[in-house]
């Protein structure tokens, strides 16, 4: 992959004062790709952002963007575009010179350039609002602007920052759509950073997962989700339970595990990190609950529910096992009331043998 | 009005406003009633009403020099340090840099410092390197004193607006230069203009420094000074009083709306 990465992230670090914003980030991305940075706020995300964009400088490391170093790259001649989390669409300026704010600099006949304006303002649906001033749109509208904005330069890049953080739930959804449709018809490589990790497994083809300025793993949304690479990651993204676990014994490639109340199990000895404090995980949707153990389930205790939540298309249950300090989390789509267990009620949970992942801390 | 039933009456309390206000205004107020009175001595009973103050400064060609250099005095300080204020805003309010508030504040200290102090400092220093008092003098005394007030009108301007309006147009592909006249300075522009009145209406109004840097050549304030030794012209010194004030009180409020004009239009949503 490293002769085919567009955008290539060397080594990088940004040092603000004594604070390591950015701590030696690698990263590559493929020409096309739609490619999330998603961390919590403070996690370096947005100062790697605005490195690749070059509104922040590396204080080591390097960038390069389709095989050129970028280090004395200013902003006004890389071949990326930005739109800002607050999209930054100029207040004085109407629609229409918004969106043909980058073409002064080419220098197009007036016909080709009204030409570039009508298209960029047709790709995001704004035709028709040419004469609005910004303070006359809605905020997804303005965004679209912004959008417009960026497109219309043919960047190499595109780069979103938080997006779309400032539009409500139902606008939110609408404009993932949207935007994954757009960057397929394009065929921008798009890099975007979100806190949200609803957001960047809609939208992206892979996830750089970021903590404290590096990046803990970089994968497809499916295989994050699936197979996290520690437990932090798992539990920034979706729900975990998490559960101690000490080895007991190892033979023939496999090691037992004893998890407390839950019980043993055997697992291959290449899926237990080595020398590093590690826990037994499993998502709450993977846990089952009825009034007879199962025996198929490596492991299984008995639990007393303590609360359950109606959420719509699912419900959440919190049970508690005698002996665990965590009450653990399960989540069904049962639609059916009668069945819903009552609060109090003793039942045995379990958790199926592939659906247990070993992770490191 | 069912909502005044719940802001209780408050007697006391208009009576003492209504006293504030008179304290505040009746100097003025008298003052632009003697300015119609027709009679040269400032006291009660009023002689009647007459306009032959005002009519008196038209034909007066000392005062239209005056007021002349006091214009050419007031647009220069007013422009020149409207300018270096917006350059120093810009610059303190969107780069990171070592002592930037000490800076600040250097820059803001004359606006505490005594005016006469001011006046006296400048003096010894000019006659101390040769420079012979003129309208000159007069406006690098005047830009001194008037560029703190530009810089705290010009930083409170950049700090409404969110910095990557500018950022953006860098990211289009403006540069530095170009981004400043596309977008920074139609953003700043309410504060460039309150601050352009703010600075003339400072350096038209001052006394106290100008007095010690005048030569020949006299500023409007001066002007009216000098003629207050003679009691016949006094009538007429309160006629021009009386203009100055209006224009004066007109021009504020055209900063102030401007200044909330300018807070409401780019206000970041």
């Amino acid at each position: 992959m490293s002769d085919e990465a567009f955008i290539r992230i060397d080594r990088v670090s940004k040092h603000f004062g004594n604070v390591r914003a950015v701590d030696n980030v690698s990263l590559e991305i493929s020409q096309g790709e739609f490619f999330a940075l998603l961390g919590p706020s403070g996690c370096g995300k947005t100062t790697l952002l605005r490195m690749i964009a070059g509104f922040d400088t590396p204080t080591h490391g390097e960038i390069f963007i389709d095989g050129q170093p970028m280090a004395d790259v200013p902003p006004n001649h890389r071949p990326t575009n930005m739109v800002f989390q607050s999209y930054a669409v100029f207040p004085h300026l109407t629609v229409r010179q918004n969106v043909g704010y980058g073409l002064r600099r080419e220098r197009l006949a007036s016909e080709e350039e009204a030409r570039r304006i009508d298209e960029a303002l047709e790709l995001v649906h704004l035709t028709g609002y040419d004469a609005r001033k910004p303070n006359q749109l809605s905020g997804g509208q303005r965004q679209r602007v912004a959008l417009a904005r960026a497109l219309i330069k043919r960047p190499k890049v595109l780069l979103l920052d938080e997006p779309l953080a400032a539009l409500d739930k139902k606008l939110r959804e609408e404009m993932q759509m949207e935007l994954r449709a757009l960057q397929r018809s394009v065929g921008i490589t798009f890099v975007f950073v979100t806190h949200d990790q609803e957001e960047a497994f809609a939208l992206s083809d892979r996830v750089a997962v970021m903590f404290d300025g590096r990046v803990a793993q970089t994968d497809t949304p499916r295989r994050l989700y699936d197979y996290p690479a520690s437990t932090r990651v798992a539990g920034f993204i979706g729900q975990m339970n998490f559960f101690d676990a000490i080895e007991t014994g190892r033979q023939n490639g496999s090691v037992t595990l004893d998890v407390g109340p839950l019980g043993r199990i055997e697992v291959p000895a290449k899926d237990v990190p080595e020398g590093v404090p590690f826990k037994v995980a499993a998502r709450p949707e993977l846990i089952t609950f009825s009034t007879l153990p199962e025996n198929s389930h490596a492991l299984k205790a008995k639990a007393r529910l303590r609360g359950h939540a109606f959420l719509g298309d699912r419900s959440q249950f919190i049970f508690d096992v005698d002996g665990l300090a965590r009450p653990i989390i399960a989540m069904t789509s049962l639609d059916d009331e009668a069945s819903m267990p009552k609060d109090g009620a003793e039942l045995w949970i379990g958790i199926p043998r592939d659906w247990i992942n070993v992770l490191p801390e | 009005m069912s909502a005044s039933g719940f802001m209780t009456e408050n007697r006391p309390l208009k009576a003492y406003a209504l006293l504030i206000i008179v304290y505040l205004y009746a100097p003025i107020l008298i003052l632009l009633a003697f300015s119609f009175n027709n009679s040269i001595f400032i006291a009660f009973p009023f002689k009647g009403l007459t306009l032959k103050w005002y009519w008196a400064l038209t034909g007066n060609s000392q005062l239209h020099q005056a007021l002349w250099n006091s214009l050419v005095v007031g647009v220069i300080a007013a422009l020149v340090s409207t300018i270096l204020a917006t350059l120093a805003a810009k610059a303190v309010t969107r780069y990171r840099m070592p002592g930037r508030n000490a800076m600040v504040s250097l820059v803001s200290l004359p606006m505490l410092m005594p005016e006469v102090i001011l006046g006296i400092a400048l003096l010894v220093f000019l006659l101390s390197i040769d420079i012979k008092l003129s309208l000159a003098t007069i406006i690098i005394g005047h830009i001194i004193i008037c560029t703190p007030y530009a810089l705290v009108t010009m930083i409170s301007r950049f700090q409404g607006y969110d910095p990557a309006y500018e950022e953006a147009s860098l990211d289009l592909g403006e540069t530095a230069l170009s981004t400043f006249w596309r977008v920074t300075l139609p953003l700043v522009w309410p504060g460039v203009v309150s601050s352009l009145l703010l600075t003339f209406l400072i350096s038209f109004d001052d006394f106290v420094v100008t007095f010690f840097l005048t030569g020949t050549e006299q500023t409007l304030p001066i002007f009216m000074w000098s003629q207050l030794r003679f009691s016949d012209r006094l009538p007429a010194m309160l006629a021009l009083g009386s203009l100055i004030i209006v224009v004066s009180t007109v021009l504020l409020i055209l900063v102030e709306w401007l200044r909330r004009r300018g807070e409401g239009a780019t206000a970041t949503p």
